[in-house]
């Protein structure tokens, strides 16, 4: 599973898989598991991930996302756009400003349209031509919005 | 008009270059068929029953002549010498080789245009009146507003992978001819002021299996906030749209199950949200509007304009077009020429590469080097001087473009049906053929005045049905053609969808059953009553009676009889 993720420079880059696994690596809770550890009090340790599903509402996650260093949103299907929307809400809306990582089935030619829905990090499918993936966010470079 | 700048170009041709890039890892195996379906479909790309179909996209229906001969080298280089117009202002090509489109987009790159987002769940191209800019009954032009539209909804990154595709449609006038009750967001001119224009706003309108004519989600918006509303509308549906059941993915369906209260109440919060994020500034738009500017007008064509009377007096040919096919114009001395593309014979807005010639060269010679498509799948000369219609007519005449039918019943709105789609139950141009053949007086049709008749081979509606003031449906039925009759539609300002006649009728019958729609309408009419008003008055039953029969009976006995 390669991570490609976005340099302070606006360029695309792999992540470096020999780097050791980061802390903030071995937790990911989903929305629904979160908010029922909120209510009964059973927060045990900061988890470091959330992940979103495409129907998760975003307002139930609007005072929370402050909390995670890392979210992640889930593409069950690359025709599938609903992650798009609720990146560009939780960076322009809620101001979370932490890792914004696409995972799923994300493929090549959408690459650049997360870029710009506001995802830095973005996990790619397994054999991917990560040369030949890094050449997609270059493809377009007139942008009308 | 709006021409194409340095960076719009250079999107065309990253685009074009993109696109050969997936063409290829296509054909090389590298992209999986389906994702590659999704791919080639967001530019445009079917792949029909013979070959694959192209669309290209001609933004708000405008066309500068140049353009228009590139349309004609695309339909001789790459397809079999024609092409056909839609519904929504574009024109499609439907004998291409898939290792050629790359080539042939390249082409059309050259001249500014493009196949961008005329397929897939995206917003698609937008669509206006095509008598923007001349006609009398004009609040504003909406083609500066069409082409703010255009270039933010053009590969929007949050927009590009909708539940379902996305129409948007805009008018500036008084009556609408941009069916924008019937579009999902459909945008309503209502007010100029000095510093402002206010658009109605309209929603969850849509024709197909499911046909709803939309509602007003927005009384009043100011233009500057026309993007930002947009966008809003947009964004609701994109994270709220049904994905399970590509049938009930549109928007009508996401409205009318919330409701339009509670759809108007999440859009008006998601507005609040982006309405500073999305700025449209003044100059942005009194910037675009310096494109939309009325062409240099001969203030002389008017004393001139008096020809044209002793033309029709002596020419009964010339004055039964001038009579059918030209509208009155803004500008003293002026007139819109409709070109009819509704020849008999001819498949309903097909046009072959030598038309698509001689109209660009006519327009160059008399209306401004400008060429519109219509709804109607016509196309339109906007701003032709009254003295010069004798002889536009007479070359308009010489290739087959004159038939002087435009809103009669000849004037039918047809999708390619069977003949063409893969998607279609039954053929729909076997329809116009018979009904052309069976209704060949010009006479009669003039008699019978201004009727809308609309036909699509399948319930996904390309052709309109739902809205013509007679519309047919083609359906399937033991692998025959059978043809579902609706009366009463109507696409303008008095939008609303057909009534459905009674039973299914075979093709054979179809004409059959057209006579007694329209001797019905005869007898029935009073003086100077169209037959969408008489249908009004007296209903659906009299026509139901002289098409039935006895109402005991079923269609298929009484009609095969």
């Amino acid at each position: 599973m390669a991570i490609l993720k976005k340099l302070p420079s606006g360029h695309w880059q792999p992540e470096d898989s020999t780097a050791a696994i980061e802390p903030t690596d071995l937790r990911v809770v989903s929305l629904a598991d979160w908010l029922d550890e909120k209510e009964s009090g059973r927060t045990q340790e900061k988890p470091a991930t959330l992940r979103l599903l495409p129907a998760d509402s975003l307002r139930a996650a609007a005072a929370e996302v402050k909390n995670f260093e890392r979210i992640e949103i889930e593409f069950p299907s690359f025709a599938d756009g609903r992650g798009y929307s609720q990146a560009r809400v939780l960076r322009r809306c809620y101001g979370y400003d932490g890792e914004l990582r696409a995972v799923g089935d994300v493929r090549r030619d959408e690459l650049d349209f997360l870029d710009r829905c506001g995802f830095d990090s973005l996990q790619l499918p397994d054999g991917i031509d990560l040369t030949d993936a890094l050449k997609a966010f270059d493809e377009i470079t007139v942008r009308y919005q | 008009m709006y021409v194409c700048n340095e960076s719009d170009r250079t999107l065309l041709q990253e685009r074009v270059h993109q696109f050969r890039g997936q063409v290829d890892r296509f054909l090389s195996g590298d992209l999986p068929e389906e994702e590659f379906k999704q791919l080639r479909l967001r530019n445009g790309l079917y792949m029909q029953l013979h070959a694959p179909m192209l669309r290209v996209a001609i933004p708000y229906g405008l066309l500068s002549s140049d353009q228009v001969r590139m349309l004609a080298h695309v339909a001789r280089t790459y397809d079999r010498g024609y092409g056909h117009m839609t519904t929504r202002q574009n024109i499609q090509y439907n004998w291409l080789k898939l290792e050629q489109v790359p080539d042939l987009l390249a082409d059309l790159a050259r001249v500014g245009m493009h196949a961008i987002q005329t397929s897939g769940n995206v917003v698609r191209n937008i669509s206006t009146d095509h008598l923007a800019g001349v006609a009398e009954d004009e609040i504003e032009d909406p083609r500066l507003w069409c082409e703010l539209l255009r270039q933010w909804s053009t590969l929007h990154p949050e927009f590009y992978w909708l539940p379902r595709k996305f129409k948007i449609a805009v008018t500036g006038a008084r009556k609408d001819r941009a069916a924008i009750r019937f579009h999902d967001i459909g945008l309503r001119i209502i007010e100029r002021t000095d510093t402002e224009t206010i658009f109605e706003v309209w929603v969850g309108g849509g024709l197909g299996r499911s046909p709803f004519k939309g509602q007003v989600i927005r009384e009043r918006l100011p233009g500057k906030h026309l993007l930002s509303y947009v966008e809003a509308i947009l964004r609701v549906y994109n994270l709220l749209g049904r994905r399970d059941n590509k049938h009930k993915a549109r928007i009508k369906i996401l409205v009318n199950a919330l409701g339009i209260e509670e759809f108007r109440r999440r859009v008006e919060d998601e507005w609040q949200v982006l309405i500073d994020q999305v700025p449209l500034a003044a100059q942005d738009i009194s910037k675009m509007r310096t494109h939309f500017t009325q062409p240099d007008y001969d203030t002389t064509a008017v004393e001139l304009a008096d020809r044209v009377t002793f033309d029709l007096e002596r020419d009964s040919d010339f004055a039964a077009w001038y009579e059918r096919n030209t509208r009155a114009h803004r500008q003293p001395g002026y007139r819109v020429v409709y070109v009819s593309l509704k020849a008999p014979g001819e498949a309903p807005g097909d046009i072959s590469a030598p038309q698509l010639e001689q109209v660009a060269s006519f327009a160059d010679r008399y209306s401004f080097g400008e060429v519109r498509t219509t709804h109607g799948q016509n196309l339109v000369l906007a701003d032709v001087p009254m003295m010069d219609l004798y002889n536009l007519w007479q070359g308009l005449r010489a290739h087959g473009l004159a038939t002087p039918n435009i809103g009669t019943l000849a004037d039918m709105i047809c999708c390619p049906g069977g003949d063409y789609c893969s998607l279609a139950n039954a053929g729909s141009l076997n329809v116009t053929r018979d009904l052309n053949r069976r209704f060949d007086s010009l006479d009669y049709l003039y008699d019978l005045g201004e009727i809308e008749i609309k036909i699509s081979g399948c319930m996904n509606g390309c052709g309109h049905h739902h809205i013509g003031h007679i519309g047919v449906l083609g359906v399937e039925k033991h692998g025959q053609d059978w043809y579902q009759l609706t009366l009463g539609g109507a696409s303008g300002e008095d939008g609303a969808l057909g009534e459905r006649l009674g039973k299914a009728v075979p093709a054979a019958k179809i004409a059959d059953v057209f006579e007694a729609l329209l001797t019905t309408y005869l007898n029935e009419r009073d003086p100077g009553e169209r037959f969408i008003d008489t249908w009004r008055r007296v209903g659906t039953e009299p026509f139901q009676r002289n098409v039935y029969g006895d109402p005991k009976k079923t269609a298929e006995r009484s009609l095969a009889a």
